[in-house]
């Protein structure tokens, strides 16, 4: 750090003084070297900066760390503070402030580059010539800049205005017009022995366990699937394809409502059992004895809406398999099942790995599956805390942001959620044939 | 003597001079308001905002039976000249008031219960309005306008104008009605079947129903997970939600007094209906195709559905419009047992000693009314609105669209008239019989441990079917369960504030 500080200030004694100007005012070292129209454009950028620092860009920074200090009153009309619009816009000033610093800084190297060339006895490049390599030599930069402007407004800016969220008290009754303040409450509730912290480690155990068995349910059936039709004594399998292929293009949460009417206590499954003098049976219902029935019945909607689309990824897959490794094991003695084991299933894994990973990782957000099976059932019986025994992480998390607008908690629960899934889903990934092993089935 | 009679005559005068200084005509002379009062509704100083047009978010049934399409168009007829008109927000336009009202979304006048605009006005999201300026103050009871009364800086303020009053009605058909009752259920001979005057008598028919030969398969149905219409049976009893008068929050009454009574006849409602249908939620969508349909004799709902009924009775073909209208009845609820126990008594004896051995029941409701939003551009046109909405005649016209009991005395006076229902509503509210539901934001964390404790209380009869224990046995284990529910309120509250 210490040689850094020093090769700066090495670097600003020994720069030429149009140098020196630049690192001052963006655009003038330019200007002293003739380079008109780079000069004004930089000129131009820091104007517009510097004029929104000044008319509000300071204030938003300011504001982005107070979060607020004057409480508005909306019966008496006195105007005053939100927080919330505070925090994006304060944001919003610190995203500008970096672009400011990035270009700052290329224009200081820009200046010293025409500096050297100048030293060399090269005259600086005018215009044209700065086109020109900006459209082939950097344009990569060129082609990337705007995209990267673009993402971090619109994907980058609301994704670390959430996280933010997370450390803020936001949320229950310190909403608009109350100030909110920086805290780490939502983190204490979660991770603390009360009702919130045992909901969120119940839900998380469930979760995980959900992932995984839906992940490995809905493989298991689409290979199994897509086995079974590939047999050469299958007759019209073209046609046995087309219903799971059916169950596919209905739109999943049609096929949601549908299951849970089925299964609701005035359904047709309760009334035939009735019919049969089988007492109903409490599928879905806000009660105790429900919760491994709709458990049960939550992996096997997710499998009738996601085997077809497994199924038909493998069938593509297992036309590729090499069928001479086939009559090789066959001639070497080896069974089906060892055939499927040794030579079916590690072609397949390997070529679905990602999809698999992506699969769990979308399983493990599920948000729709128990959204409408089961929405709006809350299971007070096991101390659940607005949350329900089949809820997932993002289902309790829609709950207490959008049903009960605790939003600080809400924006902790999706971080956890991220930490895990990215954390998840990079190890599995990492340790994978199809990442260690890329060039081994090409 | 002539210095004396002048004396006495400029005397006269200068006491002419001071009655020239009284304060005016009595009758037009306002009460003190407080500078807090007059700071408050300094935006409402009459003048119409030019063009602008009032965003009105209303109640889904009103929307889709036509009543406020009706209403918008009178309105922007009568205000056609002074510039200002009003327009209906879409369902799906509605918007979160506390999260989006700052950003300019959401209506400008909206129509709701008590506790929810009263949730918002809370977080000062509703505007207080000059009521006592109104036309209609007067004719509203004063625990009408307690629903949307708030306190600041030891001011009360009204934050809304209550239109109607709902609280659970009976529902039935009248066509559905054994053909012997005037001779078998009518012990008292007063023209009212006996199952409808007491929980004991409606019990007794009911469990008649189940043995078969009645026009219905069951006698009364009823969603018995419902929060808001069971907890009527605890009410009746002695408990209640929040103490001193719905505002604290610190003290939860739903197990005081005899409350275990009320929850013992719910579980013996439950027992007897079999029928596991009504321990869920969508029972109550349901139930209109029922009565519709004779599978139940009688339910429990509120007024605003009554449009509903009739929809389903015509859709069944059995019936016209004007049938339907005639044959659908809506009458107060029956009483309950004092003993609360639907089966101590002979039934006969509960209609007979209804002053004895029965308690008027007591029911939970709210008030319906409209509310301003803090956010509006335009308060005085939505005063407007909101004035010309709760006027006489709009009251009455949304009685004849929706058959809902008016808040306004002179409406359900003239409604009544037609409709008797509608003055019983009105006079059980300002007897106490209807307990206006809490407008403190704490009540939105009783709904979930109350249901959930309806569904442990409703499920208790299957569970020796099933092989498993019975939890609510005696009066002691009810008592329990309802001191656990008071305790996960208390920690819901606690835990996220």
């Amino acid at each position: 750090m210490g040689r850094k500080l020093r090769s700066c200030g090495a670097f600003v004694r020994q720069s030429p003084w149009q140098v020196r100007l630049s690192m001052g005012v963006m655009g003038l070292g330019q200007l002293c070297y003739g380079q008109i129209a780079k000069g004004l454009c930089y000129l131009s950028v820091f104007g517009v900066l510097l004029g929104y620092f000044v008319t509000r860009g300071f204030r938003d920074l300011i504001g982005f760390f107070t979060l607020g200090t004057r409480e508005e009153n909306l019966w008496l009309g006195i105007p005053g503070d939100n927080s919330l619009t505070m925090l994006i816009l304060g944001l919003f000033a610190i995203f500008l402030l970096i672009l400011w610093i990035v270009l700052h800084v290329t224009n200081v190297k820009d200046a010293a580059f025409t500096a050297r060339e100048k030293a060399e006895g090269i005259p600086p490049r005018k215009l044209r010539r700065t086109l020109m390599t900006a459209a082939d030599d950097k344009f990569h930069i060129t082609a990337l800049s705007v995209p990267i402007v673009g993402v971090a407004i619109f994907s980058v800016l609301p994704i670390v205005f959430m996280i933010l969220i997370a450390f803020t008290n936001l949320g229950g009754d310190v909403v608009y017009p109350k100030l909110a303040d920086w805290s780490f409450s939502a983190w204490g509730k979660i991770l603390s022995l009360g009702k919130i912290g045992s909901t969120f480690g119940k839900i998380l155990v469930w979760n995980i366990l959900w992932a995984v068995l839906s992940t490995a349910l809905n493989f298991v059936l689409g290979l199994g699937m897509a086995l079974l039709l590939n047999k050469r004594n299958v007759r019209g399998s073209k046609f046995w394809r087309a219903f799971p292929i059916l169950a596919y293009a209905i739109p999943g949460f049609i096929t949601m409502i549908g299951f849970k009417f089925m299964f609701s206590q005035s359904g047709p499954i309760n009334y035939y059992l009735e019919q049969a003098g089988h007492m109903r049976i409490f599928f879905l219902t806000n009660d105790a004895s429900a919760k491994w029935w709709a458990r049960g019945i939550g992996l096997f909607v997710n499998a009738w809406i996601t085997t077809p689309s497994i199924m038909l990824m493998t069938t593509g897959i297992l036309s590729n398999i090499n069928t001479d490794l086939y009559e090789a094991a066959s001639l070497d003695g080896a069974s089906a099942f060892m055939q499927f084991r040794k030579i079916t299933l590690p072609f397949v894994i390997f070529s679905t790995t990602p999809v698999l990973i992506s699969q769990f990782v979308g399983n493990f957000n599920n948000f729709g599956i128990f959204f409408f099976l089961r929405g709006g059932v809350i299971s007070n019986y096991a101390d659940y805390f607005l949350a329900s025994d089949t809820d997932l992480l993002i289902n309790w998390l829609y709950k207490l942001s959008v049903d009960n607008n605790y939003y600080s908690i809400g924006a902790a629960i999706s971080l956890i959620i991220f930490l895990i899934t990215a954390a998840l889903s990079l190890s599995v990934y990492v340790r994978s044939a199809a990442f260690r092993q890329e060039d081994t089935y090409q | 003597m002539k210095k004396t009679l002048s004396l006495l005559l400029a005397f006269a005068l200068l006491l002419s001079l001071l009655a020239g200084c009284s304060g005016g005509d009595a009758e037009n002379a306002k009460p003190d308001q407080s500078e807090l009062y007059e700071q408050v509704m300094a935006r409402f100083d009459g003048k119409l905002e030019e063009g602008a047009v009032v965003k009105v978010l209303e109640n889904d049934t009103a929307v889709e039976l036509g009543y406020v399409d009706a209403l918008i168009e009178a309105f922007n007829e009568a205000f056609k000249d002074k510039g200002i008109s009003a327009e209906r927000m879409n369902v799906d336009q509605y918007s979160d008031l506390a999260t989006d009202g700052p950003y300019g979304y959401g209506p400008d006048v909206w129509y709701q219960a008590n506790d929810i605009l009263m949730k918002y006005a809370d977080k000062q999201h509703i505007l207080p309005l000059p009521v006592q300026e109104m036309d209609c103050f007067e004719q509203i009871p004063q625990s009408a306008w307690n629903a949307y009364a708030t306190d600041m800086n030891g001011e009360t303020f009204y934050c809304g104008i209550p239109v109607n009053v709902q609280s659970g009605m009976l529902y039935y058909i009248e066509s559905s009605l054994p053909a012997d009752w005037q001779e078998n259920w009518d012990v008292n001979q007063n023209g009212t079947p006996d199952f409808f005057e007491s929980y004991t008598a409606l019990y007794a028919y009911s469990e008649l129903c189940k043995q078969g030969g009645q026009p219905t398969q069951y006698g009364y149905l009823d969603e018995t997970v419902d929060t808001y219409f069971m907890s009527g049976y605890l009410m009746t009893f002695g408990a209640y939600i929040f103490g001193d008068n719905g505002t604290d929050p610190s003290d939860i009454g739903l197990a005081a007094g005899d409350a275990y009574k009320g929850a013992r006849m719910v579980r013996q409602w439950a027992g007897q209906m079999n029928n596991t249908e009504v321990l869920d939620k969508s029972f109550s969508s349901a139930a209109y195709q029922y009565l519709a349909d004779r599978v139940m004799l009688c339910t429990v709902t509120t007024p605003d559905v009554y449009r509903m009924f009739i929809r389903s009775m015509v859709a069944t073909g059995n019936w016209t419009e004007e049938e339907a209208t005639a044959d659908l009845k809506m009458i107060t609820v029956p009483r309950l047992p004092a003993s609360g126990d639907l089966t101590a008594d002979k039934w006969e004896d509960t209609v007979l000693q209804q002053d004895t051995l029965t308690v008027e029941t007591k029911m939970m409701g709210g008030i319906n009314g409209y509310g301003i939003s803090a956010y509006t551009k335009c308060p005085n046109a939505s005063l407007a609105f909101v004035e010309f909405a709760t006027a006489y005649e709009q009251v009455v016209l949304r009685n004849r669209y929706l058959g809902v009991a008016p808040a306004r005395a002179d409406a359900a006076a003239t409604i009544s008239e037609t409709d008797p229902t509608v003055g019983i509503l009105f006079d059980r509210l300002d007897k106490g019989y209807i307990s206006i539901m809490p407008a403190i934001t704490e009540i939105g964390q009783l709904w979930t441990p109350a249901e959930s404790f309806l569904i442990d209380l409703s499920t208790d009869p299957y569970r020796e079917e099933r092989g498993e224990e019975l939890l609510f046995t005696t009066d002691e284990a009810i008592q329990a369960g309802l001191e656990r529910l008071c305790t996960q309120i208390r920690d819901a509250i606690e835990t996220l504030s």
